[in-house]
């Protein structure tokens, strides 16, 4: 008997120790106040949002030399990333717009404007900044055929150290980037 | 002592002075003989037709309007059917006196040309000379009744020209090349046995160069109105021509001048331009195809083709040579002689003797290489006929061989055969159809067809219809691209993906350290982003 007891606490001892702890982050911008537009159907849509592929994984990345790019294993998005920056892309672009911008594919016959967006780079770096890096083009249903194409390349300081201070800067780029597209749409004259 | 010599001296006869007197009248009176018949000019006969305004010691000959002799004597002649006229020229007109020279009477005349020798009505007539450029020495001269359209020895081209018919051309009339008066009718003659009208025509020098083997001649009296799609055409040589006729040279549509044209050759005359074209070459050749079949429809004039081109023309059917013999119509009868004229300018040979040398090279190898003629449907309406040339190399071998003198052309049969042979067989179809049957099977059909369409199920047809295609566009917006199934489809393979990728880095950690499912090893810290600077 004393040989099993002796085996059984070895395993114990051996499968024992911490688990680490994870910290899940939601990309999201600060909860504003939506105007939403009563008649009809949504103006402009956003139809797509895709990310660069080392992006498209749970973990959250940042440079941490040049060119080397780590995951962090606790640290980790709470949804897929390509959601996250849908959703918080959607809200503030209709915060810019002052109308309700759609996010339903099928309705994408009856926008004027089809926004989609393709997101190269974003994360943060061991010099305390946040980077996104993304395409985007503009659909005018008034003009089938033409497409509009921009880009957007900023940088922003973390506020605070952490991967707190990196998801805030990160929302803090997406919202820059709504207001990108907002003036593009702008310039194409059928935006309000 | 001297002899005195006695001198007796006799008186001698001596001739007279006075008969110098007749000596020098003789020698002058022969001298005089002698220098008048020295000093005379030659005399010379001239039979006319008529003796109108000529007589004795009076009326002139005349050359470059120069007096060069006098009628002696005018009288008739033997067969009291001509006047004999006898004039003695000058001396120094001797040299004008030769083998082709000529005289007339110039007297006042009124022609279509115009009026001419107005000069002589008070002055008289006269004998006008026109030198030749033979031999000198004739005496005897047949005059003319009118004028020489053309003088004796001008420069240019004589040649002759054959029309069917008279028209309105006639001697002296111009003949123009576009548009220019270059020469003119001398003579027109109809004659008999050919029932041809003969014309002699002269161009002037230097226009007879162009007058070449391809030169055609028509008649361009009057007006020609031809009336197409594209308007109404009017045509005419000129002023003169309308008014006293004339004729026209030059090329028909798409020919090309010829070689040189010698001296009296022969040309036809057309009646028209339009003529002109309808035969646009002058040299061909003669060949005989021979039908074993009717050849009702084939009339002369009817087109000769190769391949649907136009090599020449039907001339005529050979009656007479079939029947004469007797073997024409005996037996199964013979084949129908058809002659044919083949245009070796159609090939764009060239339109000369040559060109007809080298077509019939051409021929003679191509009937070896299976060159066959058929005799053709040219319309089903009119049942006419045309003789069609194709190669048929299956064919058994043949050669050119001779008919009447003419040489033949290997034939096959086909065309119209052929096409009567099947519209017999399909008018024997549609007899055997039972048509009524058919006429009354549709009728029902018609019927069951309209009570179809008035039935409420057909009417309410269109509204289902319409509900169908609602439902289903759809079904089809909800598997297009940017349909919800779709974007849960797209979502779904993400995720698989995912899992496949957490997957794979399971498997690598266990490649790593195999027993990481009992024995975790602690992973290195996540890097801490600092916080920066603005």
């Amino acid at each position: 008997m004393r040989p099993v007891a002796l085996s059984l606490t070895l395993l114990l001892v051996a499968c024992g120790g911490s688990a680490p702890v994870r910290t899940q982050y939601l990309l999201r911008g600060e909860a504003p106040e939506r105007t939403v537009r009563v008649e009809g159907a949504a103006r402009v849509g956003l139809s797509r949002v895709v990310v660069a592929p080392y992006l498209d994984q749970s973990g959250i990345v940042v440079e941490s030399a040049g060119r080397e790019i780590q995951a962090a294993r606790n640290h980790q998005w709470a949804e897929p990333l390509q959601d996250g920056l849908r959703l918080l892309l959607r809200a503030e672009l209709s915060t810019a717009l002052g109308e309700e911008v759609g996010l339903d594919p099928a309705d994408r016959s009856r926008w004027q404007h089809d926004v989609q967006v393709f997101v190269e780079q974003l994360h943060g770096s061991m010099a305390g900044r946040a980077m996104l890096v993304a395409d985007y083009r503009i659909e005018s249903r008034a003009k089938p055929g033409e497409i509009a194409e921009y880009r957007f390349a900023r940088s922003q300081a973390l506020a605070r150290e952490g991967y707190a201070g990196l998801v805030d800067a990160e929302a803090e780029l997406v919202g820059q980037l709504a207001q990108a597209i907002a003036a593009s749409l702008r310039e194409i004259g059928e935006a309000p | 002592m001297a002899e005195a010599e006695a001198r007796i001296s006799r008186p001698r006869r001596r001739i007279s002075t006075i008969w110098l007197v007749p000596i020098v009248a003789l020698v002058l009176g022969a001298w005089m003989v002698i220098h008048t018949l020295r000093s005379q000019g030659p005399e010379i006969e001239i039979v006319f037709s008529s003796g109108a305004s000529l007589e004795a010691d009076k009326t002139k000959i005349k050359f470059r309007s120069v007096e060069v002799g006098l009628v002696e004597s005018v009288g008739l002649a033997e067969n009291l059917e001509s006047v004999v006229v006898t004039a003695r020229l000058d001396k120094e007109a001797s040299p004008l006196l030769r083998e082709d020279t000529q005289f007339w009477v110039v007297r006042p005349r009124v022609g279509p040309g115009g009026v001419s020798g107005l000069g002589t009505l008070l002055s008289g007539g006269y004998i006008q000379l026109a030198p030749g450029t033979g031999e000198e020495g004739r005496r005897d001269f047949e005059g003319l009744d009118d004028p020489p359209v053309t003088p004796t020895g001008a420069p240019g081209l004589h040649f002759k020209m054959v029309g069917d018919h008279a028209g309105s051309v006639g001697g002296g009339d111009p003949i123009l090349y576009e548009g220019f008066r270059v020469g003119r009718i001398e003579s027109a003659e109809f004659d008999v046995a050919s029932q041809k009208m003969h014309y002699d025509a002269f161009i002037e020098a230097p226009y007879d160069d162009l007058v070449t083997s391809a030169s055609r001649f028509w008649n361009a009296s009057g007006v020609t109105l031809s009336a197409t799609a594209d308007g109404i055409k009017v045509r005419t040589a000129s002023l003169e021509t309308i008014l006293i006729g004339g004729v026209v040279f030059g090329l028909p549509e798409g020919v090309k001048p010829g070689g040189p044209v010698e001296a009296d050759e022969t040309f036809r005359l057309y009646e028209s331009y339009a003529s002109v074209n309808e035969q646009p070459y002058r040299y061909n050749l003669e060949y005989v195809v021979r039908f074993a079949r009717s050849v009702r429809g084939l009339r002369p004039g009817a087109p000769v083709e190769y391949r649907g081109i136009p090599i020449g023309r039907v001339e005529r059917v050979l009656l007479a040579e079939l029947v004469s013999g007797g073997k024409g119509l005996s037996g199964k009868g013979e084949p129908i002689p058809v002659l044919i004229r083949l245009e070796p300018g159609r090939f764009e040979l060239p339109d000369s003797e040559e060109g007809v040398a080298t077509f019939e090279r051409v021929i003679a190898v191509a009937v070896g290489n299976g060159l066959r003629a058929t005799l053709s449907t040219g319309s089903l309406i009119t049942g006419s006929l045309y003789v069609s040339f194709d190669m048929r190399p299956d064919e058994p071998a043949a050669e050119i061989g001779e008919f009447a003198g003419h040489p033949t052309l290997p034939t096959v049969g086909g065309g119209l055969e052929g096409i009567e042979v099947r519209v017999t067989r399909l008018l024997d179809k549609l007899n055997a159809l039972p048509v009524e049957d058919l006429l009354d099977g549709v009728d029902r059909l018609l019927a069951d067809l309209d009570a179809v369409v008035a039935s409420d199920a057909t009417q309410n047809l269109p509204a289902s219809l319409d509900a169908t295609l609602v439902e289903l566009r759809r079904a089809l917006d909800s598997v297009s691209g940017d349909s919800a199934m779709q974007e849960r489809l797209l979502r779904t393979m993400t995720e698989l993906d995912r899992t496949l990728a957490a997957l794979r880095q399971l498997l690598q950690s266990l490649d790593d350290q195999p027993n990481a499912v009992i024995f975790s090893r602690d992973p290195p810290a996540d890097p801490e982003p600092p916080a920066g600077t603005p």
